[in-house]
């Protein structure tokens, strides 16, 4: 496929973008919601016990998690789905398409990375430094 | 081809002599080069500063330099090297490359440059006369509240911050500035994938610059309300909360250090390419790591707030990703060994630069990742071991690129080379320098110095350490001394560069040295990654058409090729101003409006705004002169584009986006500065305040939301071919704004609180004033450009759709704020 005809593909433009995108866009809804979770969860009824015992702030990280590695394994999904159609020929589309295929799933890894601290701190946010 | 048109087309792309000139210059070569210069200037003086620190220092107990100066050295040391020197140096380099490496003639938006280079010196210059007052700075390069607060500092602190909301508009303005010249003018053939690394770099850096400098600009604008106004967002006894300031200034600040690294890192892989002589490698992969630089670089900021006292859990997600953007970094530093590996590249003074800035950087980087552990850095935060940290991964990743650049494309800008003797003895003696200076600092911190102390007791038994890091200081400066001196000869006896003296891969270097003021006379066409070393392929007849007509024309005003910002297809002939002293003026108000804050003469304020906004309006107001010119030109049917365009295919779309990227994220950090100070108030509205009515604000919001509604049907009206149902919906939209604006200030002049009653009226109060201020902005550009469509009737005149679109995008813009605002003000102490 012709760089122009890449540029005149709509659906193919999706995917395309889709790749290159929404593994950044899932880390940071990863982050956001974390942090959000902790930093305000943690000075509210939230970090008290929930279901099996784990708090409330521990359980909203996991389930926020999941969607957001989910959201990076489309991305990456999609990625790989253009490289296979008729996009995958293109020069440009092909790069979008190699992009995806290496920064969607190190996106997910970051957001893992995040998310075992959780492990450690599933009863409590832990204690305040005190310097 | 005739003599008479390419003697035309030089003309017109010459700089006005004298003195009246060098105020009207917007071109982007001796803007760039100012930039540079200027930098320069200031990376001296804080490298004086950085001196007399080291001689205060060279030996316990000494008495040279007392306390309170020592911290007006530290201070006003941090402040020139992060915010006068690294990022304005590189914006400067980027701003003069960018044209030549994407095959433009000059940036997208030149006046803007302009604009942005005052408002840089102007912010420099008011920082430095806090000398000549005896209110210099003093509370550290990040002016921690509550010692930056009114309570414990003095004027020094007005003018840091005065002098860095300058400062940071001139950034925020040549990130616009990079971003959009980057995606729509590289040359037919510079698809997204073909570009070269720095300017990948550049693109990132750009987009950063939009989010991060924008947080710092808010949080600087709030903490002198806090000072002058009496505002109380960062005064824990008014429900204000001094780790707010922290965390806005630390959003800022991590990515501050990206915004440096990046463009070096790019710096690094065009020398190590050219000097390997082969393209490097892994270059898809690297883009990755650019990418993800941009990205998680936002998500690190706590990392320097580890002893504040959050929570365990909190910290830990910071930790985990400080770990991790270690990988991106080690990505292009594999990719650098094995492009260089087994090439036997030339060992240039540039090239020098590049392994010293491997080796420093990689040492920086590993104590950053010790550091980025929380228990760790509670022991070394605040010692000489941070100290350490900061300067081998700054001067490392920052500084040795620089230096790497200026001896790569220094033949290139002056048309000299210089002395490889000479550069050789400036890198030896400041690699020498630097870890005999800064190496020794991470013993001194281990053993527990801390930072920022003007003298230390000799028992410590650390006298010997910090008098080889004083002497390792002085060399360092030799190092630089060298390179001056370098920098003089070359300009009055270097050996002529010619063209390519590297043998580069990129554009830059198919253009004479120096360059001319066009860059290129005809615009080149890209067949690959590097295009200086591969040979030509077809071109398709649409992309030959353009470039023919684009040979040296127009001639009667400046213009460069627009193109698509992923396949580099020609889309447009892009109108380029020429020389103009309206920039000059522009920043020459906004200097006045900061000065009457600075000496509380306040009717300077009102005054210099007025005169800004004057200046601005006349810079964006359309010129019907300069638009028959332009349509009448040959040059559009020549070439087969448009010369007046809409939408995505222009520049200034790109350019109104950005700004609604930097407004939003104004909206944004005060929505977020309102819901962290809520969660830490045990009562909201705080002191027993009534929850704000809707008597007012309700139909106010509600008429705001109906005239973003008009806006938008205009646009599409226009789109629709129904230009006077257009002109009709746009003076809807207008009176709706100037609704907006009337009840809403009779709402705020009834509120039962001030900004000054405690943390939660400022909040209230400067959001609205914030909301008015973009509402009256998007009205008045809307009731301008209604007005020139009823002076300008007939409906085949494509130059008024563009100012149409872009007033219906400020005004959809403004009703999506006022609703955010709204809803987060008057909605939300209600349902939450």
């Amino acid at each position: 496929m012709t760089t122009s005809s890449f540029a005149s593909d709509r659906v193919g433009r999706l995917f395309v973008w889709s790749s290159l995108w929404l593994g950044g866009i899932a880390w940071l809804l990863h982050l956001l919601t974390a942090w959000a979770l902790a930093e305000f969860g943690c000075m509210s009824a939230l970090a008290g016990p929930g279901p099996a015992g784990i708090s409330w702030v521990a359980w909203g990280i996991l389930a926020a998690t999941v969607p957001c590695l989910l959201l990076c394994g489309l991305a990456s999904w999609a990625g790989w789905r253009c490289g296979r159609g008729p996009m995958g020929g293109g020069e440009t589309a092909g790069f979008f398409v190699r992009f995806g295929l290496a920064a969607n799933p190190l996106f997910a890894l970051i957001i893992i990375a995040q998310t075992i601290p959780v492990f450690y701190h599933l009863k409590d946010c832990g204690i305040h430094i005190v310097p | 081809m005739d003599e008479a048109p390419e003697k035309e087309f030089e003309k017109t792309w010459s700089s006005i002599p004298g003195v009246r000139g060098w105020f009207m210059e917007v071109n982007n070569q001796p803007l760039g080069k100012r930039f540079m210069v200027t930098a320069m200037v200031f990376f001296s003086l804080g490298g004086v500063l950085a001196l007399l620190m080291r001689i205060q220092l060279s030996a316990g107990e000494l008495e040279i330099i007392g306390p309170e100066l020592f911290n007006q050295l530290f201070t006003m040391h941090g402040s020139t090297m992060m915010y006068l020197f690294a990022v304005p140096f590189l914006e400067g380099l980027a701003l003069y490359l960018l044209p030549l490496m994407i095959g433009s003639r000059d940036v997208a938006f030149p006046r803007l440059t302009a604009f942005s280079y005052w408002t840089y010196l102007f912010g420099g210059i008011l920082f430095y006369c806090s000398f000549l007052v005896g209110a210099v700075p003093d509370a550290g390069w990040f002016a921690y509240t509550p010692l930056s607060g009114p309570k414990y500092s003095g004027l020094g602190v007005d003018f840091w911050l005065i002098g860095l909301t300058m400062v940071e508009i001139a950034g925020i303005t040549a990130g616009i500035e990079i971003v959009v010249t980057i995606l729509k003018s590289r040359a037919p053939g510079m698809t997204i994938n073909r570009m070269p690394l720095l300017i990948w770099t550049l693109l990132v850096t750009g987009v950063m610059i939009l989010f991060a400098f924008t947080v710092l600009l808010t949080a600087t604008i709030l903490l002198e309300l806090d000072r002058a106004a009496g505002t109380k967002f960062f005064d824990p006894q008014a429900g204000g909360n001094t780790l707010l300031w922290q965390h806005l200034f630390w959003f800022f600040g991590h990515p501050e250090v990206y915004i440096m690294f990046l463009p070096a890192t790019g710096i690094v892989s065009m020398v190590v390419a050219a000097f390997a002589r082969r393209a490097i490698a892994a270059y898809n992969l690297v883009v990755v790591a650019i990418v993800l630089i941009g990205f998680v670089s936002f998500g690190l900021w706590v990392h320097h707030m580890f002893a504040t006292g959050l929570p365990e859990l909190a910290m830990s997600f910071f930790t985990a990703a400080s770990l991790m953007i270690g990988v991106a970094s080690g990505i292009q530093i594999f990719s650098w060994i094995a492009t260089m590996w087994g090439a036997r590249p030339q060992l240039k003074s540039a090239f020098l630069w590049v392994l010293g800035f491997i080796f420093v950087f990689v040492l920086g980087g590993l104590t950053g990742v010790m550091v980025a552990v929380v228990p760790f850095d509670i022991q070394v935060h605040d010692t000489y071991f941070i100290v350490a940290h900061l300067h081998y991964v700054l001067i490392g990743g920052v500084l040795f690129p620089i230096f790497a650049g200026l001896h790569f494309w220094l033949p290139k800008i002056t048309g000299k080379m210089l002395s490889e003797r000479l550069g050789k003895w400036s890198f030896w003696l400041t690699f020498t320098g630097f870890n005999v200076t800064f190496f020794p600092m991470h013993l001194m911190g281990l053993h527990g110095l801390p930072r920022r102390v003007y003298t230390y007791p000799s028992a410590l038994g650390l006298d010997g350490m910090n008098l080889a890091a004083s002497i390792g200081a002085f060399i360092l400066g030799s190092g630089f001394i060298v390179f001056l001196v370098n920098f003089c000869r070359s300009m009055k006896r270097g050996e002529m560069a010619g063209n390519d003296p590297w043998h580069g891969e990129t554009l830059e270097w198919s253009v004479s040295s120096p360059p001319p003021s066009f860059s290129f006379r005809k615009p080149p066409v890209v067949r690959g990654r590097s295009p200086m070393w591969i040979d030509g392929s077809e071109v398709s007849p649409a992309v030959a058409r353009a470039v023919e007509a684009m040979d040296s024309a127009p001639t009667r005003w400046r213009a460069t090729l627009g193109t698509d910002p992923l396949t580099a297809m020609p889309q447009a002939i892009q109108y380029l101003p020429g020389p103009t002293i309206v920039p000059f003026m522009a920043s020459l108000g906004l200097l006045v409006a900061m000065l009457g804050i600075l000496t509380q003469l306040y009717l300077l304020a009102p005054l210099g705004m007025i005169f800004l906004i004057g200046a601005v309006a006349n810079w964006l107001y359309p010129k019907d002169d300069r638009l028959h010119l332009i349509n009448h030109d040959p040059v559009a049917e020549r070439s087969g584009l448009p010369v007046f365009t809409v939408g995505v295919n222009s520049t200034a779309w790109w350019g109104m986006l950005c700004l609604l990227t930097v407004l939003g994220m104004v909206i944004g950090t005060m929505t977020f500065s309102y819901f962290y100070l809520r969660l830490f108030s045990g009562q909201w509205p705080q002191e027993g305040l009534p929850p704000p009515g809707f008597r007012l604000a309700a139909p106010a919001f509600a008429i705001l939301i109906g005239s973003g509604v008009a806006a938008f049907l205009s646009w599409r009206a226009v789109l629709a071919g129904k230009s006077g149902f257009a002109t009709w919906l746009l003076a809807g939209g207008f009176m709706g704004g100037l609704g907006f604006v009337f009840l809403f200030a009779a709402e705020l002049t009834g509120l039962a609180f001030r900004h000054d009653s405690n943390a939660y009226g400022s909040l209230f109060h400067v959001m609205s004033w914030i909301i008015l201020a973009i509402v009256l902005a998007a009205t008045g550009m809307s009731g301008t450009v209604w007005v020139r469509r009823m002076k300008h009737t007939d409906p085949g005149i494509p130059c008024n759709h563009l100012p149409t679109q872009l007033s219906s995008m400020f005004c959809v813009f403004a009703a999506g704020a006022g609703v955010v605002v709204f809803l987060v003000l008057y909605v939300s102490p209600v349902l939450l």
